[in-house]
This record gives structure tokens, sequence and C-alpha cells, in this order.
């Protein structure tokens, strides 16, 4: 029995910001599963709702591993600390 | 003539499959969908050579694309762009360009110490009431940089793969017994290095928008292939100036193209809904030819390395794989894909890394990371054969368990003649032809794994509008970037009324339509077409109230036949039906729901292509002399626009296999031939004859059992194109684009002429 496979949604971290845009959030595949053993969600092509680019208002590039509560731009409701 | 079909909620048994493979599986509808259609159902338009319903429009040249969309006053956009690869803005100077005759607004899109990434990075935006103007503007802005050192060949990076003066990757393998294990045990073996170029989109529309301001409420008609996307994006992007997703409508009604790089608004949508509203003037800002090669992404080159094994009876019992994609100044975007299918059993090794340059990012671009990694896999597999003795076909039927794609090797060998095509003597001229050329046959695989959505927590729905004058709207704010949904959207709800094509009028690219999904990953079709289906049948019902109310008969009597609507003799044409329907229009909103629950006969499309190539031994050149296509889509709703799908997709293949490749200069990193003399791509002279054999597949996860068709004829093309230029002069040509040089060399590796 082949085990059930990781999706791109499995894949996305916990808190991106709402300003996170990639092409599988806007075709709705992102419950589709993932064949290979890639590490972060879709195409690799991210980008910010805020200036429509990769590029982030803060000038770093936007990527799920860095579009979280803690970078300056971040636009999201932030998780309360425990 | 038939009853209209009451809806089936619950568990229903469905004939799924293809013809030869039929089954009856049990899928779980939902309750308010339509009843779906199976094998059993017999069709009137759906699947029939029915015309694009905007082929006149778009031929005589009505149709309106956003860059024709004007206005009286409308004001002109353009874009100054950095001439740096890599550095920083340290000086930004606006007040000459202001200051300059009819120039409405100098806007700054980088501040003062922001980084410069690539030739072309987008620095400031002027608007002003003609084109000239703009460009003198332009010359009058004073920005200086910090350059830095920059590269722009991924070969180059630091972390880059190294490669031998043959092209052959030179890092040793990663230790893996396991693996080692299993190439040793393997009867024949086989490493290669193989390597893609990069291609961009070149959208025949380039990117761009109008921007219009009524108020705090902003009109937008883009060229985009996200509609409702790009309408929220620009929303966001436009916080400052209050506005809210809401005021923002989008229109995006025909679409010259966009091939996956049209997915965000991008800097220039940003840039002219700003400059509109600094100026509170219509603009219009289209990107230019060298700004749609360099600055709106594009398929990054790509290096695979490979190595695997094949047992005594064909079955690849080991394959080692590690890739890496050449990409832009993010990093990412460079994944390769691979045929899974054929590794069933072997032992399986990926890795895969993306290496950054100071060039323009990659996009998605149709099937991404797909034609480049199939062609890596599929030529070795060729050569693989080739050493083992195996014909290359026969390789494939061995290790591929999909009876798709099997029931395609049959047809398509057959039909496209592979036996009698083959070149039994790689590099020798086949027998009846010139000496100076050699003819070849060559094939390959493709799939695709999605079947579409029904858009999470809001689910894409469709109108439909039956009028008192017989008129019939079906409706979407979803965009049609040239594929043909609009068609599809007309043959569907003409099927489920019993009425002419003709009769329904298919309208897209509105975002005050219901929603719809983005045009990629081959989710358009199979995401609306049950809703639009729903929808029509829906409407359906409404009329069929009206119609038993007025014959005076029971509505569970009703039968559609023959464009008549009663029963028990007493009958109604569809047009006297609808003079009972008043002033205000029926109108049904049909939802997509999720995918049905089952076992559906695959979770993707399958295909296989075959390509004949005739070499010239004197030139290098490499012309295509015919090709065929064999392609699962589901059920086949538009049959010429799909085939003009299938089609479309093998004229890009060919021109990815032979001449598409940008070319950067490595001290500027600026594109060399970011214009359409000098990046080749291909011309109508250069296409062969082309066959697209459609196979109907009913795989019970929809109501209608539709899918889509942008990427998966994408994906072959090249590698078929590859593997028959092997066939025809028996050496590899194991670098994408294969242009006459490399032809050349190939030949002299072999020792002839």
């Amino acid at each position: 029995m082949d085990k059930k496979p990781k999706t791109h949604a499995d894949l996305l971290p916990k808190g991106l910001c709402p300003a996170f845009l990639w092409k599988h959030l806007l075709t709705h595949s992102i419950n589709d599963p993932v064949y290979d053993d890639r590490k972060w969600p879709g195409d690799g092509y991210y980008w910010c709702a805020k200036t429509c680019t990769c590029i982030g208002p803060d000038d770093e590039h936007v990527h799920p591993s860095a579009c979280l509560q803690s970078r300056s731009c971040y636009d999201g409701q932030k998780i309360p600390e425990a | 003539m038939s009853n209209v079909e009451q809806p089936r909620p619950g568990e229903v048994e469905l004939k799924v499959g293809f013809p030869g493979h039929y089954e009856t599986r049990k899928f779980q509808v939902p309750e308010g969908d339509a009843p779906p259609w199976d094998a059993n159902t017999k069709f009137t338009v759906v699947g029939s050579d029915e015309p694009r319903v905007d082929g006149v429009m778009k031929a005589s040249g009505r149709a309106k694309y956003s860059y024709d969309v004007t206005f009286k006053g409308i004001l002109y956009g353009m874009i100054l762009r950095s001439p740096v690869a890599r550095g920083k803005l340290t000086g930004l100077e606006l007040d000459e360009a202001r200051s300059m005759p009819g120039v409405a607004a100098v806007l700054a899109l980088k501040e003062l110490g922001n980084k410069v990434r690539f030739v072309g990075d987008e620095i400031a935006a002027v608007a002003a009431p003609t084109l000239d103007q703009c460009r003198d503007a332009i010359e009058k802005i004073r920005a200086t940089y910090e350059s830095e050192a920059h590269n722009v060949d991924f070969l180059s990076a630091e972390d880059g793969p190294l490669v031998d003066d043959s092209g052959e990757y030179t890092e040793p393998w990663a230790e893996d017994s396991g693996m080692e294990k299993a190439l040793a045990e393997s009867k024949v073996q086989l490493t290669g290095t193989y390597r893609t170029e990069v291609q961009t989109h070149s959208s025949l529309e380039t990117h761009g928008a109008v921007a219009k301001w009524n108020g705090a409420d902003l009109e937008l008609w883009a060229s985009t292939q996200a509609t409702f996307g790009v309408r929220g994006e620009i929303a966001q992007a436009m916080q400052a100036a209050k506005v809210k997703c809401d005021s923002v409508t989008l229109h995006a009604e025909f679409v010259g193209g966009g091939f996956g790089s049209k997915f965000s608004g991008g800097a220039e949508t940003r840039a002219v809904a700003l400059l509109a509203h600094a100026t509170q003037t219509p603009v219009k800002l289209m990107l230019d030819r060298f700004e749609e090669h360099t600055c709106t992404g594009n398929r990054p080159a790509s290096l695979m390395h490979i190595r695997a094994g094949l047992s005594a009876d064909g079955i690849l019992t080991a394959w080692d794989w590690r890739s890496f994609g050449g990409c832009g100044h993010n990093g990412g975007g460079g994944g390769v894909a691979m045929p899974n299918h054929f590794l069933n059993t072997a032992k399986k090794r990926t890795t895969h890394k993306d290496i950054a340059t100071d060039t323009d990012p990659a996009r998605p671009m149709r099937a991404p990371g797909h034609p480049q990694g199939f062609f890596g896999a599929e030529l070795f597999l060729d050569e693989l054969a080739a050493k083992a003795g195996i014909d290359p076909l026969e390789l494939r039927r061995k290790n591929d368990q999909q009876p798709i794609r099997q029931a395609q090797y049959t047809l398509g060998s057959e039909t496209f003649g592979w036996q009698a095509g083959r070149n039994p003597k790689p590099g020798s001229p086949m027998p009846g032809d010139d000496a100076r050329y050699l003819r070849g046959v060559g094939m390959a695989t493709a799939r695709w794994g999605t079947l579409g959505s029904h858009g999470g927590r809001t689910p894409h729905a469709a109108l439909c509008r039956i009028h008192q004058d017989g008129g019939v709207e079906t409706r979407n704010g979803a965009q049609d970037i040239g594929v043909g949904n609009k068609t599809m959207m007309a043959i569907l709800t003409a099927e489920e009324l019993g009425i002419p094509v003709a009769n329904v009028k298919a309208v897209m690219g509105h975002t005050s339509d219901p929603s719809g999904p983005a045009s990629g990953g081959s989710t358009t079709t199979p995401s609306i077409a049950p809703a639009v289906r729903l929808a029509a049948y829906q409407a359906k019902l409404e009329l069929g109230k009206l119609a038993a109310k007025h014959l005076d008969i029971s509505e569970d009597k009703i039968t559609w036949a023959g464009g008549k609507i009663g029963a028990d003799g007493k009958w109604l044409t569809f047009a006297e039906a609808c003079k009972l329907i008043g002033p205000n229009p029926i109108e049904a909103r049909g939802q997509r729901f999720p995918n049905y629950k089952g076992e559906p006969i695959e979770n993707g499309v399958c295909g296989v292509q075959f390509a004949e190539v005739l070499v010239d031994t004197w030139t290098g050149l490499v012309k295509v002399t015919r090709m065929l296509a064999l392609q699962d889509c589901g059920v086949v709703i538009a049959k010429k626009t799909a085939e003009s799908q299938v089609l479309g997709a093998m004229i890009q293949g060919i021109s990815y296999a032979l001449y598409e490749q940008r070319l950067m200069d490595k001290r500027s990193g600026r594109m060399l031939n970011g214009d359409f003399l000098r990046y080749k791509v291909i011309g109508s002279i250069d296409m062969p004859p082309m066959q697209a054999i459609l196979q109907t597949v009913f795989n019970g996860h929809s109501n209608t059992s539709a899918a889509g068709l942008g990427e998966p004829p994408s994906v072959a093309a090249p590698a078929a194109i590859a593997n028959a230029v092997f066939n025809a002069i028996g050496v590899a040509v194991r670098h994408l684009p294969i242009t006459p040089d490399k032809v050349l060399r190939a030949l002299n590796q072999r020792g002839g002429n």
C-alpha cells in the first residue's frame, strides 16, 4: 500500500504573511500531491502583493522561509507567544 | 428523448475509463451537483468540431486586448530599468524629468540604498501623453549605482555544478551502498549529463495594463492569467491609497498568451496603478519586447546528471539522479521533473539544487520543470535502450504500468509507423534517402498530475442566464488566455440545454463575475467546466418548471428532446419556452464541488509523442518532418480548441528543442538577444505536418470528467525530437537547443562527415 503523498499545503510554514503569493494559491492547487523531495511548495517563484515582485517591502527576497512574523514588513496576524 | 435526469447524490456507480478499458467504479457525488456524465452518456455537441466561439473576432482584429484599450486623454507609462546587474541604488534625481513638457508623473520604484539585482530591475516610472515623451523623460532621470561583481551563468557560480570540456558533470556521486549494489547487479549501466538553456515565455501580448481611477475605485485592463489574483494583489499594493479589494475591478477578456509568466501583476501593473492614481488620468503601460524577454521571467536552465541500471529483461533497477536549476537572483524555480512512471521498482535517489545568478528570476512556464527534465530522462532512456539492444518503445512498455499510456504506445506506434520509420542503422542514410541526410524517429512520454479543484473557501462558480428572447449567457470571471475556455463554456451550456452553440454567449475575464482559478497548472477547464455545466443544468430545471406550468403537466414528466420541451404530446420549442420567462432572466449559479471521493482512472493525464527528423550532415540543421501526439485530456469538450492546444504545444516544443536560447553578455549582464530577430522562435516554415489524437478518458472526478491541456502536451515534444536526432545520427545531442554546431560536433564525434 502506497503512502499518501505529501501535498504543497504540507510544505507551507504556519503563519505566512497574507501578502505572500505563489501560483498554486491562485490555481487552488495547494492540495495537489508533490511527487519529488522539494522542501518548499509550488514552483519556487514567490512574490509579495505589496510590491508585486519577488522582493518584499524590506528589499529582501520573498520566500516561505522568510515571510513570517519575524520579518519587519510582515502584515499578518501575529501568533500570540505562549 | 429523455427526461431531465435528476441529481443522484451519494454513492454513484459510473462507467469510467477509455475505449477498450472501461470499468464501473463507485464515486461519492455531492448533494446539489448535476448528474455526472460517464461513458454511457450520449453527447450532441460535446467533443464535436465546433469552431472557436471568438475565432472570427480574433481573426478580424475586433477582439479587444488590454493593449487595445484606450481612452480620450490617456497617458502612457514607461519604466526606467537598471543597467547594472548587481549593486545598490545610490542616487535618484527625478526633478528634471518631472519638469519635461507634458510629463504628468514621475515615481520612484526603488528607494536609495535598495539592492539592484539584474539588468532590467525596475527603478522609476513615468507617465506622459506619448511614448516619445516618456522616453525623453526617462533619459532625464539621473540614477547612480554602486556596482558589485556579478555572474549571469549558473555554471560559473561558486556553488554551481562543475562540468568538464565535454560537458560532463565531474563531481563524484555521494556514497550510497544500496544504490551501488543496485547498479552493480544490473545488466546494463549508463551515466550521462544533460543540459537545457533558458527559454523566455515570449507571449505575443506583452505584460502590462491600463489603469483608470473613478474616485476611490480602480478599474484595470490587464494582460494577466489571474484576474482574481491580480485584483487582490493590486488592492494590497495600493493600500496606501486606501484601496480595498471590492473597489478594484479587473478585466482580461482577451489575453495574448501568458505561459505562466502572468500570475503576478508585476512591477508594471503596480506602476500603472500608481501613475494613474498620481495623475487621476487613465494610464497605459505595456512592456516592450526587450522588457518582455528580460524582465518577466523565463524557463530556467538546467543540468541533469543521471546514472541508471537495467536488468536483463529490460526493467529499470537503479535510477540515480541529480539535477541543478540555473535560476535568477531569487535562486528558486529551477526544479526539474522526471518520468517517475518508469521507476516503479527501481532503487531510486534524486537530489536537486537551484543556483542563483544575477538575472531575472525564473517564473512558472508551461509544465514547469517538465520539458527540461523529460528531455534529459527520456534521451537517457533511449541511450540506455541502445546500449542494451532494446527497442526504446519496448523499454517504455516494459517499465510503464499506466494503462492509458500503454494504449497510446500501441495506437501511436501503429499510426506513426514506428517500426518502418526507425533508422535501423543510426548514422547511415535510410534506404532511398540522399546520403547527405540522416533520418530518424523518436518518441517520449508525458504526464501531468492535476484534475483541477473546487477553489477552496470560495468555490469556483459560473452563471447561466436564459433570457426571454432565447439568448443564453454563460459567465465566469476567470480569464481565457487564448486556449479556448469560452468555447468550452459555450459547448457545455449548449449540450445541457439542447440548443446550438451559436445561441450561447460565453463571457470571461471580468472580476464582477463569479470566481475562477488562475490559468495555471492546466486547472482552468477542469475547475470551471463542472460549475458551468451545473449552472446550465439548474437553469434548465427552472425553464422546465415554467414549461410544465404552461403546458399543465407535472414537472417530473418534462422531457427535453430535439430542441423541444414538454411531454404527453404537448411541446414547446426552446424559443417558445423562453417567452415564458419574463423580463428578468432565469439566472442560475453553479458551483464547483470538490473532486469526487472515489478512485479516478488517473489522477492527472497521460501523453505520448512521436517525432521524425531529417538531419543535414553538411550544415548540421535539424528539420522536424512530422509529429504525432496522443493525449489524454479527460472528456474532450471542445475538440478543435483542444487539438489546437496540443498542436501549439508541439510547435513550442520544436522551438525549445531546436532554436530557443537566451544569450547573456557575461561582462554587462545584459541579454544579447532580447528581441524576435535574434531570439529564435519557430516560424511557420519550420512547422512540420502534425497530428493530435485526443483520447477521451472518463475519469469520474467531476460531473464532466474534464481535464486540462495547457501543460501536458508540452512535456514530451523536446524529448521526442532529441530521441529522433539520436536515432538519425547515432549520437545523442545532450544539450538543448540542438543547434547546427552541436550536431556537427556530434557527427565529428561519431567519426563521420
